[in-house]
């Protein structure tokens, strides 16, 4: 079975630069324009919370489930992508999306790809507040930061 | 025909007739002048005279972004404000930061200008072709943080807010104009002249984005200004810190604002270190539009009289209100920061007026009937107080509500306002650092250290000094040799970076994003043959427009000074000990290598040779 690869957002880490909207439209569309992207920094200022969301590539995706005809596909890799030449621009996954994750360009529906496998945002985000990883590995990394978190309670070495 | 790098529009509104269009941005002020600075001041130098007062109708407020901003080019998020100066009815603007500047170009256009007076409040909204006056009634009097919140909810949650607050409103000569809640473009009373015009906002959206003409290659180069900028030895401690990593530097430096300027070290520096405020305030890294350094943090002051949160803050922030007003709680100082950005107020020539109050009352000019309280060092309530006072021009506000110089006319006091021109200095003490000296006082919008931001004299190795500037010594601090050559180089730099949309501290702080990186991206955006050279002469017609300007309004020599306690008080602290600036030579030689008279006027040659006239 492939490993499966994950685009994790950490809103403690993003400093709401927008670096990745601006590379995502650049890759794809080879445009400057935000609202081409298909990763949107979502901001609250007063509140300095700033949360990168894009796909998050559900395993029982809502957007493939809407698609009339049958456009969006769950990949082997995980990415739920659509093909292009099957879409009909209904904007019924647009609708279905929880998220607000697939954003329209030219009256068509956009969204995460991964690129491929080598998103360019993870690649090009200055702080690692978007990173891909192994799923795996992320939650052994996440269990050993939570047990160094509180070591000093077992009393073993300060 | 598709115009790449430029949007090509400049959005005009008449704010008395209620009118607005678009008109093509002249070809000669994108090729001469690029945009956001540089294509502003060409269009104040072409409406204005020395006979428009700053709140005339007349009077334009003009939004500039630059042919870079809104791009994939690293830290490409600022853009200019500019008018005619209510501080000293000669050219001022402002530059900011966030991400309002990108959000104008994505709606295409490259300047607004706006002009006329409204009769009652009103905000402009644009989102792309549709433009549209509406009633800002319900938001007028409210602070920036409220409007921002109210005309998002009326509006659309991704629009870019530019606003003023009340001190903006009252006509405040140090309020500011702000974005993102807490970007300002600071000095010389751009909220005034807002204010001025009833016009509380401008609201934007924008969906077309800009065109690019070989994006392949402005892609691959901006991922190269992005390494030669991370690559740079300051990027580190900038990206951590931001600029309140400076307080200890001038403090032990001896260029620290202490006490208005009295003293160039702060006895209690070390509560106001970045290291303090990280440690026990800040919550996480804030950065602009593309910017990969991220200089600003969110901050929270989590308990206390002083509880608030917000974005910031700068070193002048901690070293105006900190250090400069004697106080010495960080909280207060945090506080103070979040203060300033509801009401509009600018932290530099706001916190210069009220250190130059206490300094006042400290010398008997002022007394406690004068001033309504008592005034002290370091006495946080007290000096918030005065803070909202001057925002509401209520008692003793309303005099220093237009700022320092002007205040000290009446009441006395002048020897020791820090100002050029009227425009007050900020918390950089050049007799720590003499190149800061000589920018100030040629500074074209007054008492600015921006304008010419020369770290490199600090920054720079002897090596790449000589070779620059023709002597080692432009990089020692304390000498005056090659400082102006090292002053007119980064001159011309800040205002590349002005005029493009991009941060200067990337060129003239950091100094990965060269000159020879803007041509590149000018040229793989626009199609059009930039050189370094082709940048640089542009640089420099830019400073020789906005001189023109100046000369226009009678400036010469006795106007490009700097304050007595610079040039004739030694400075007392241990790091810069019995340093004053010799500011004469440097302008002597300032003039010969800029070709303008001994009066400091552009001479015909010069003009000539710029094509301007």
């Amino acid at each position: 079975m492939p490993m499966k690869y994950i685009l994790i957002p950490d809103p403690d880490k993003c400093t709401g630069c927008r670096i990745c909207e601006m590379g995502c439209s650049m890759i794809k569309t080879r445009r400057a324009n935000p609202g081409f992207s298909r990763i949107r920094v979502v901001k609250i200022e007063e509140k300095g919370v700033d949360y990168p969301l894009a796909c998050l590539h559900c395993e029982d995706p809502p957007c493939m489930k809407s698609c009339p005809t049958d456009a969006i596909i769950k990949e082997e890799t995980g990415a739920v992508v659509i093909g292009e030449k099957a879409c009909i621009g209904c904007k019924m996954c647009f609708l279905a999306c929880p998220f607000g994750a697939i954003s329209i360009n030219d009256n068509m529906p956009v969204k995460c790809d991964l690129c491929g496998g080598n998103p360019f945002c993870a690649r090009v985000c200055p702080t690692d507040a978007i990173s891909y990883v192994d799923e795996s590995v992320r939650s052994s990394k996440k269990r050993l930061e939570f047990v160094e978190s509180i070591i000093s309670r077992f009393g073993v070495i300060e | 025909m598709t115009d790449y790098g430029w949007s090509g529009n400049i959005l005009k509104i008449d704010l008395s007739d209620n009118l607005s269009k678009s008109v093509p941005t002249p070809r000669d002020l994108k090729l001469n002048f690029l945009g956001g600075r540089g294509g502003n001041s060409k269009l104040l130098y072409d409406l204005t005279d020395e006979n428009t007062h700053p709140y005339d109708a007349e009077n334009p407020f003009i939004v500039g972004t630059g042919p870079l901003a809104g791009t994939f080019a690293p830290s490409s998020g600022r853009y200019t404000v500019t008018a005619k100066s209510p501080v000293n009815n000669m050219l001022c603007d402002g530059n900011s930061g966030g991400h309002f500047g990108p959000e104008l170009r994505f709606a295409g256009y490259d300047h607004l200008v706006v002009t006329g007076k409204a009769r009652t409040p009103v905000y402009v909204y644009i989102e792309d072709d549709n433009v549209e006056i509406r009633s800002a009634e319900h938001v007028w009097g409210k602070d920036i943080w409220e409007s921002d919140r109210i005309l998002r909810e009326e509006t659309d949650v991704d629009v870019q807010i530019l606003l003023i607050g009340p001190a903006g409103e009252n006509l405040v000569k140090t309020s500011c104009v702000i974005n993102n809640l807490s970007r300002a473009a600071g000095k010389c009373g751009m909220g005034a002249v807002m204010g001025s015009k009833k016009l509380k906002a401008v609201v934007v959206k924008g969906t077309k984005g800009v065109e690019l003409y070989d994006p392949d290659r402005f892609l691959e180069e901006a991922l190269k200004t992005k390494e030669d900028i991370l690559n740079d030895p300051l990027a580190k401690s900038l990206s951590t810190y931001g600029t309140p990593a400076l307080l200890m530097i001038a403090n032990e430096q001896g260029w620290l604002n202490s006490y208005n300027s009295q003293r160039g070290d702060f006895e209690h520096a070390e509560k106001l270190s970045a290291e303090h405020l990280t440690e026990n305030y800040f919550i996480k890294n804030k950065g602009c539009f593309m910017c990969y350094i991220h200089c600003s943090h969110f901050y929270a002051v989590k308990k206390g009289k002083y509880r608030t949160y917000g974005e910031g803050p700068e070193y002048e922030q901690t070293g105006g209100f900190g250090s400069g007003c004697g106080i010495d709680d960080p909280e207060a100082v945090l506080y103070l920061n979040t203060l300033l950005n509801k009401l509009g107020l600018d932290v530099i020539t706001t916190s210069r007026t009220v250190s130059w109050a206490l300094e006042a009352y400290e010398k008997g000019v002022i007394d406690k009937e004068t001033a309504g309280m008592e005034l002290k060092w370091g006495d946080s309530d007290a000096i918030i107080e005065l803070v909202k006072m001057i925002a509401f021009r209520e008692g003793f506000g309303n005099v220093l509500a237009d700022g320092a110089y002007e205040a000290s006319k009446k009441l006395g006091g002048e020897e020791f306002v820090i100002h050029t021109k009227g425009v007050l200095h900020c918390a950089s003490d050049p007799r720590g650092k003499k190149a800061y000296g000589l920018g100030y006082a040629v500074a074209s919008r007054g008492g600015d250290h921006l304008r010419a931001l020369p770290t490199a004299e600090y920054a720079f190795p002897p090596e790449r000094a000589e070779k620059m500037f023709g002597t080692r010594k432009a990089a020692d601090r304390f000498s005056i040799e090659g400082k102006a050559s090292l002053v007119i180089w980064s001159e011309h730099v800040a205002a590349l970076a002005d005029s493009l949309g991009i941060c200067k501290f990337m060129t003239n702080l950091i100094y990965g994003f060269s000159v020879e990186h803007m041509a590149n991206l000018m040229t793989y955006a626009t199609g059009i043959d930039f050189t370094e050279e082709r940048l640089m002469k542009i640089g420099e017609r830019i400073i020789n427009l906005e001189r023109l300007y100046l000369v226009r309004h009678g400036v010469t020599r006795k106007d490009d000074t700097l304050p007595r306690r610079y040039t004739h008080e030694p400075n007392p602290s241990k790091g810069a000990k019995n340093q004053v600036v010799e500011l004469d030579p440097m302008l002597d030689e300032y003039y010969r290598l800029r070709g303008w008279d001994e009066e400091g006027r552009p001479g015909k040659e010069k003009l000539d040779e710029l094509g301007l006239k």
